[in-house]
């Protein structure tokens, strides 16, 4: 009905159709077109045509990357579960060690093998019941083959299942051996790395259990009852208070301020308690240190110094900046699951005298993992910079051939190079005992065991972390920490460090008495020091 | 051998789609001629060849346990779809069958993701249930039916164009009814069932609403008529999120606009619309818990994936999976998706056969709306124009919505990949939907014809009255497809003369008539398109 009104002509004869605007031509009775439908509707066509490209484009782009980027991310979720899909056709590869050593492979009914038993245990973890260690941060290369289409039909003649790709870690047999013996029967964590790569060299932890059993083991592994937790890798997840070993951290904070601290700090701990206000704290035993350099309070270990430095010294905002540099409060820039460090100053956002002292001597609510003690040596080894650590060295075929090669990835300085230089020779001070040529005294070093030896220059850093609520009558109960680094004798003193080596003793007492034989036991044999 | 099948089907199969698109792509421009006619031929052999292979490699792969339901299942397919676009041509000459083809190679996409989503089961225990690609293929072969028999009541599409209310009408009421009856029921449904058949009227209301808003729309849009408009686009679209049928509701208002936006030409329309639409999407936001907890989910699925977020994370690691070549047919896990067969068909494509296989699909839904934009633009008639516009941009936002929800572009609305996923209701829509576009095009056709018939008659009349010149102009006006009856002397026409053919068929074998063409005071009064068609 309306169409008749559209066909009537408008004011000046206009015309308006369906298919376009008419208006009276020059002769009578003739029409010209003004504007035709098509001519109009072009522009909107086209503009809607290229909006839906472009969203496809850009739709397209992001999905493609996204599954391609979060390719092994996505495999690895425990959701996911398409590695039973690959286990269908391939046997899982080889994980080997540094020079070539098998540490787990496949025999013929598939089931994994891991030559060396529990000596790798928490690192090389376990393939199945969920996995663990690189067995399960690997398994997207495990599972997959990439040798030549000839060679799988050749498998597919025979019927058997291809090959998956090798592995190679950056873990020294030897190194694992000597840290496992060394670390005996005692439950605690060491790791051992090359700072200037990040390579990861041996890494321990205790109690553990036997991987070629694992399945047997399991229901017993997990409800142990005496809280053993011998599935947790206590390297990179476990949390213990730093203890003095903490006063590093305290340095880099005190040096980075201001770098003449180093020589003109002095303090008199005449009667090894400390006090700020109604707050005290105490030396280690009461023990009295007398007036002392920076050098030597380090080297004592002195609870009254650092608590000084911390409470009065200390920017506490720029501290808080250096903390969360130092990697608390972070996750640890490593690729297999890690514990996230916590520090009190961090926590608390007005901190009270007494817990400001907890901080400074790494007690408290302090935590950290030995993995991130051990970043934070590496960085002091390498002249600030950290080298993230890694365990996958390469990936290969089955039949040798190089798919990937991993190398040292910079995580940037976490300091700069003075204060790592200054920190470095606070660590040395601790390994030996320094005599002042003056007046005949001498500084005894918390870990003065490693004074004179002769294949090797260790720097390092003791701490005795106390834990849980003592009462009167009972013994301390304290973790026992060494972490430190080491040079080869033919490199001389001042050589770039070879290893950085953390070693925490659970319940083990003082650090000097318990963890540091166990740090030099290593380090004697790997340098064959007898 | 499976290192071998599972390479065929990755490879092979690629290979098929990436050329087939790309002879798409290459013919889009192409006017009627030899050249689009080999690129037909030879992407009805591609065709073949893909199903073939396809369905080979999941027989082969799966040892053969349902190798004869596969080859029967395969056959047919083939043998249909073939025989249709033999017939179509036959039957309407003047059709479009380039788009014909890429609607066919959709739909064999689908019937080959769902054989395989068919089969479950390890390697050792496989279950092929060959129910639903059956009836995926039943429902196809029916649309493909419907398509075919459409044409022939072209002469009543004008009547159409004021029966806007109508369709409102009806549209409104179909949707309530489902409203209604979700609520009797207590749950969050969306279909109906009738006589054993499901189906989502949702679908097929889509088409009603495109219809309704092209006539609405073809005149002129006065104020009064723009407001009526709006109305019942908000009714439907209001309805749609009530019903939680979120993507649907989404697809009717982006219709609407861009119908709008066509219609009145104004830029205006089309932004402050989107602006609405934004402001609507965010109270609705507020107002509906399920809209949040579809956007918390798309932001963080995995931070729910083991209740909410399950479906997209299951989705992300399937297509990451695949990779760029795929896992290969039958070599990944599709069936870990809920409701992967419907609303995550995609992330199955991407996972067995490959991103290059998935992106090369979409290319191919590209396209099929550039194709069908093409034809759009070439009508000079507003009720054709707006129709078949609404049309390209209903299939290419559903398309847009699914794909983008599974990869988690945009948050999930659950609709399905229009051809491809498995849904009798979405299947058939689809297919009625391309129907009407082709039979407007054969409408288009024929009236070009007829018009140009008067043009030249015309011209003879006004430039000389002797005959033998006549003959002469006849012969360079040549119509573009030989109309059946129209003048003797054109019906060996189609394909043979090409000179003709080649200067007067526009992109997408739209034969153009341009008027912008025509001298600048040709006389035009009376015999418009609209002016024969008006007696």
């Amino acid at each position: 009905m309306w169409k008749k009104k559209q066909n009537a002509p408008m004011e000046g004869g206009i015309r308006i159709t369906d298919s376009g605007i008419y208006k009276p031509g020059p002769d009578s009775g003739n029409e010209v077109i003004v504007e035709s439908v098509r001519k109009k509707a072009r522009r909107q066509i086209v503009f809607t045509a290229v909006i839906f490209v472009l969203l496809f484009a850009v739709m397209t782009g992001y999905f493609c990357s996204y599954a391609i980027v979060n390719r092994r991310w996505l495999f690895d979720n425990d959701y996911n579960n398409r590695e039973t899909l690959l286990e269908e056709h391939h046997v899982r590869g080889r994980i080997l060690s540094a020079d070539g050593e098998e540490l787990a492979w496949s025999d013929e009914d598939n089931n994994r093998v891991y030559p060396y038993g529990s000596e790798f245990s928490h690192v090389i973890g376990y393939a199945t019941l969920g996995g663990s260690g690189i067995e399960e941060y690997m398994k997207y290369e495990l599972l997959h083959s990439d040798i030549p289409f000839e060679s799988k039909l050749q498998y597919d003649r025979e019927e058997s299942k291809y090959p998956g790709n090798d592995v190679t870690t950056t873990l020294d047999v030897r190194m694992q051996e000597i840290v496992y013996s060394a670390l005996g029967d005692e439950r605690g964590a060491v790791i051992v790395t090359e700072p200037s790569t990040g390579k990861i060299l041996a890494m321990v932890s205790k109690p553990d259990y036997d991987p070629n059993t694992i399945e047997q083991d399991w229901d017993w592994l997990r409800t142990n009852g005496s809280g053993d937790s011998q599935l947790l890798n206590r390297v990179s997840q476990g949390l213990y208070p730093p203890g003095s070993t903490f006063k590093i951290v305290d340095s880099i904070e005190f040096l980075q301020e201001d770098p003449s601290n180093f020589y003109d700090f002095s303090y008199n701990c005449e009667d090894g308690i400390y006090q700020n206000g109604e707050e005290s704290i105490h030396c280690f035993d009461y023990e009295h240190h007398y007036e002392q350099n920076l050098e030597a309070a380090f080297a004592h270990s002195c609870n009254s110094a650092f608590a000084s430095i911390v409470t009065e010294e200390v920017d506490l905002n720029r501290f808080r900046k250096t903390l969360r540099r130092l990697l608390f409060d972070r996750e640890l820039p490593y690729d297999l699951p890690s514990s996230i460090s916590h520090s009190q100053l961090l926590e608390d956002g007005d901190i009270s005298t007494h817990n400001l002292m907890q901080v400074a001597i790494g007690q408290g609510s302090t935590e950290v993992t030995p993995l991130h003690m051990n970043m934070i040596t590496m960085a002091v080894a390498n002249r600030g910079e950290l080298m993230r650590p890694y365990l996958v060295d390469s990936v290969n075929t089955a039949e040798g051939k190089l798919l990937q090669q991993y190398s040292g990835k910079s995580e940037g300085n976490l300091l700069d190079e003075e204060t790592a230089d200054y920190v470095r020779r606070l660590m040395r001070g601790v390994t030996r005992v320094t005599e002042n040529a003056e007046d005949g005294s001498s500084v005894w070093g918390t870990a003065s065991e490693f004074n004179g030896t002769q294949t090797y220059t260790a720097f390092g850093k003791t701490g005795t972390a106390e834990f849980g609520e003592k009462e009167d009558d009972e013994e301390d109960q304290s973790h026992a920490w060494f972490t430190g680094f080491a040079v080869s004798a033919d490199k001389g003193e001042e050589g770039d460090p070879d290893l950085c080596i953390t070693v925490l003793i659970e319940n083990g007492g003082v650090g000097s008495d318990r963890a540091v034989p166990v740090a030099k036991d290593i380090l004697d044999r790997w340098y064959g020091e007898y | 051998m499976n290192a071998y099948a599972v390479s065929l089907s990755k490879y092979v199969n690629t290979g098929i789609l990436v050329l087939f698109t790309l002879l798409s792509y290459v013919g889009l421009p192409l006017r009627q001629g030899a050249a689009r006619r080999a690129i037909e031929i030879t992407q009805r052999l591609l065709l073949a060849a893909f199903l073939v292979n396809a369905n080979m490699t999941i027989a082969w792969l799966t040892k053969g346990d349902a190798a004869r339901t596969l080859a029967l299942l395969c056959a047919m397919e083939i043998l249909f779809m073939i025989s249709f676009m033999v017939l179509y041509r036959i039957v309407h000459e003047m059709a479009n069958m380039m788009l014909f083809n890429n609607i066919c190679m959709l739909l064999s996409v689908g019937f080959v993701i769902i054989s395989r989503i068919a089969y479950y089961g390890t390697e050792e225990e496989i279950e092929y249930r060959p129910g639903e690609p059956i009836k995926q293929f039943v429902m196809a072969s029916f649309g493909l039916m419907l398509m075919l028999v459409i044409p022939f009541f072209r002469r009543f599409f004008d009547s159409l164009r004021h029966m806007g209310i109508i369709f409102a009408a009806l549209g409104i009421a179909a949707l309530a009814g489902v409203l209604l009856l979700s609520a009797a029921t207590n749950g969050a449904q969306i279909t109906y069932t009738l006589a054993g058949f499901t189906f989502q009227p949702s679908e097929f209301v889509k088409i009603l609403y495109i219809l309704m808003l092209a006539g609405l729309l073809s005149g002129e849009v006065t104020k009064q008529r723009a407001f009526l408009v709006t109305i019942l686009a908000i009714i439907h679209v209001g309805i749609l999120v009530l019903s939680r049928d979120l993507g649907s509701a989404l697809i009717f208002f982006a219709v609407y606009l861009l119908m709008m936006f066509l219609a009145t030409g104004r830029w205006t329309v089309l932004f402050g619309g989107v602006g609405l639409g934004a402001a609507g999407a965010v109270i609705c936001y507020f107002l509906f818990a399920h809209v949040q907890t579809r956007v918390a989910i798309w932001r963080d699925p995995f931070a729910v994936i083991d209740s909410m977020g399950y479906q997209i994370a299951q989705a992300l690691f399937a297509i990451s999976y695949g990779g760029l070549w795929g896992a290969g047919l039958t070599q990944g896990a599709p069936n870990r998706i809920p409701f992967v067969e419907s609303d995550f068909i995609f992330a199955a494509i991407a996972e067995e056969m490959g991103l290059v296989f998935a992106v090369c699909l979409l290319l191919l839904c590209i396209n099929c709306f550039l194709r069908i934009l093409l034809l759009s633009a070439g009508y000079s008639n507003r009720f054709f124009q707006l129709f078949t516009f609404g049309a390209a941009v209903c299939y290419i936002f559903q398309t847009f919505l699914t794909v983008g929800g599974e990869t988690k572009f945009i948050p999930l609305t659950g609709v399905t990949l229009p051809l491809v996923s498995y849904g009798g209701s979405s299947v058939l829509s689809t297919l009625i939907m391309f129907g009407l576009i082709e039979m407007i095009f054969i409408l288009h056709d024929e009236r070009t014809v007829r018009f140009k018939q008067r043009y030249e008659q015309e011209l003879m009349n006004s430039y000389s009255g002797a005959p033998g010149a006549g003959g002469g102009m006849r012969g360079s006006y040549a119509g573009p497809s030989g109309s059946p009856g129209a003048n003797g002397g054109m019906q060996g026409g189609y394909g043979g003369s090409p000179g003709g053919f080649k200067e007067e068929s526009g992109p997408g074998g739209n034969p153009i008539v341009d008027y912008e063409d025509l001298p600048e005071n040709f006389p035009v009064n009376g015999i418009s398109e609209e002016g024969i068609f008006d007696d």
